[in-house]
């Protein structure tokens, strides 16, 4: 069963702030994919924390993909601890994809096993 | 300046042995941290910069870079922006040396959307970024700049600050001429050597904001004064963190070694 789906265009994101120690134009911020797969990492770490999740492939082989993510303060805001996620739950993240294909994303959210929907706070501050 | 001669005998075979200095020897000043220096009497600085700041992006989301407008660059300039220009359109990423580990460097450092953390003393102020805690310190202690062939060339220079009224003047020069950029996301303008930035803070006393006036000349890579104006918001409500470009980072995050990336 393919795990990977393509989803509509979202509003067009380039001009968010660059927050990533890394240029975010390698990822295609003018659309998202959703993945589902099971949980292999979740790193609470700074400067990003990341989620890696096995993806079954189209021929049923799984691929590992990773999911950058912001950091941790940031994530706090939005609801997220260390504990969100362990190994082995099965969840269905959205994200913008690797303009490559490569097996990557940027984060835009993910639904939990219970049901729950968690995204990710922008990382701008003090814009109250 | 001192005349230091120094003379290591050996005892022991292998045993390092220093060669003798014949000359003048560099007297650093007192350091900035030094009791002394501390207490020493000078004029009451107008502002107090201590505070965590986050750089102001109600302008535009863009507003963390120094351009548009961009100064006249010169070829050893268009050379790269071009590059990243093509890079761009294809969907690319031109020498991402941020996300390869290399230090932001001033300027970018202090526009890069990170808490930046302030702590101003009588004679110098430690700025400590919240992106991999990067370390920039400006001496108002009244020192002039390091000589030039003693002088440890960084990512974010040597700094020296001086009140002039209500303005904290700061110099900054001696940047390295590698793997230091001026701006991002197509627009590749390398940062080099003769790079020099001198920035007028000042604090906003009815906002609490902090403004800081740049103008920044590189005769190699443009044609005269860059001038771009900052502003920087108190955040209360968080402090900097322990950030590094740990081995594990890159590992994990596959943008950092994508297929879409010219280095």
């Amino acid at each position: 069963m393919r795990k990977i789906f393509l989803l509509l265009p979202i509003a067009l994101m380039a001009g968010l702030p660059l927050q990533a120690h890394h240029a975010p134009a390698v990822f295609d911020q003018s659309r998202t994919i959703a993945v589902e797969g099971k949980v292999t990492d979740f790193v609470w770490q700074n400067p990003h924390s990341w989620i890696r999740l096995d993806v079954a492939g189209e021929n049923g082989e799984v691929v590992n993909w990773s999911i950058e993510m912001n950091p941790p303060t940031y994530l706090i805001r939005g609801g997220w601890k260390s504990t969100t996620l362990k190994p082995g739950d099965e969840i269905r993240v959205i994200a913008n994809p690797l303009r490559t294909g490569e097996p990557s994303g940027k984060f835009v959210s993910v639904r939990l096993p219970d049901g729950t929907v968690l995204g990710e706070p922008e990382a701008v501050l003090g814009e109250e | 300046m001192q005349l230091a001669i120094v003379c290591l005998v050996t005892i022991a075979p292998g045993a390092p042995v220093l060669a003798q200095a014949d000359g003048d020897i560099y007297t650093p000043p007192l350091g900035a941290l030094a009791p002394e220096n501390l207490a020493r009497p000078r004029p009451e600085a107008p502002f107090d910069l201590t505070g965590t700041w986050f750089v102001d992006l109600n302008a535009t989301p863009s507003s963390w870079r120094f351009g548009p407008p961009y100064p006249e660059f010169t070829e050893a300039a268009r050379v790269h922006i071009e590059a990243s220009q093509a890079a761009t359109a294809e969907g690319k990423v031109y020498r991402d040396d941020i996300g390869q580990c290399w230090p932001a460097g001033v300027p970018l450092i202090m526009t890069r959307v990170w808490p930046m953390a302030m702590i101003q003393l009588p004679t110098a102020v430690y700025m400590i970024s919240g992106f991999m805690n990067s370390l920039r310190i400006i001496y108002i202690d009244g020192r002039e700049h390091t000589p030039e062939d003693l002088v440890v060339r960084s990512f974010n220079g040597e700094s020296i600050g001086r009140f002039e009224g209500d303005t904290l003047v700061v110099d900054t020069r001696y940047f390295v001429d590698h793997h230091h950029w001026m701006d991002q996301g197509g627009m590749a303008i390398p940062a080099g050597a003769e790079l020099r930035i001198v920035e007028r803070i000042r604090l906003n006393d009815e906002t609490d904001q902090l403004e800081i006036e740049y103008t920044m000349t590189d005769p190699e890579h443009w044609v005269g004064e860059w001038k771009s104006t900052k502003y920087f918001n108190r955040v209360n409500d968080v402090d900097i963190a322990e950030v590094s470009c740990l081995p594990n980072l890159n590992e994990n995050m596959l943008s950092t070694s994508s297929e879409s990336l010219i280095n």
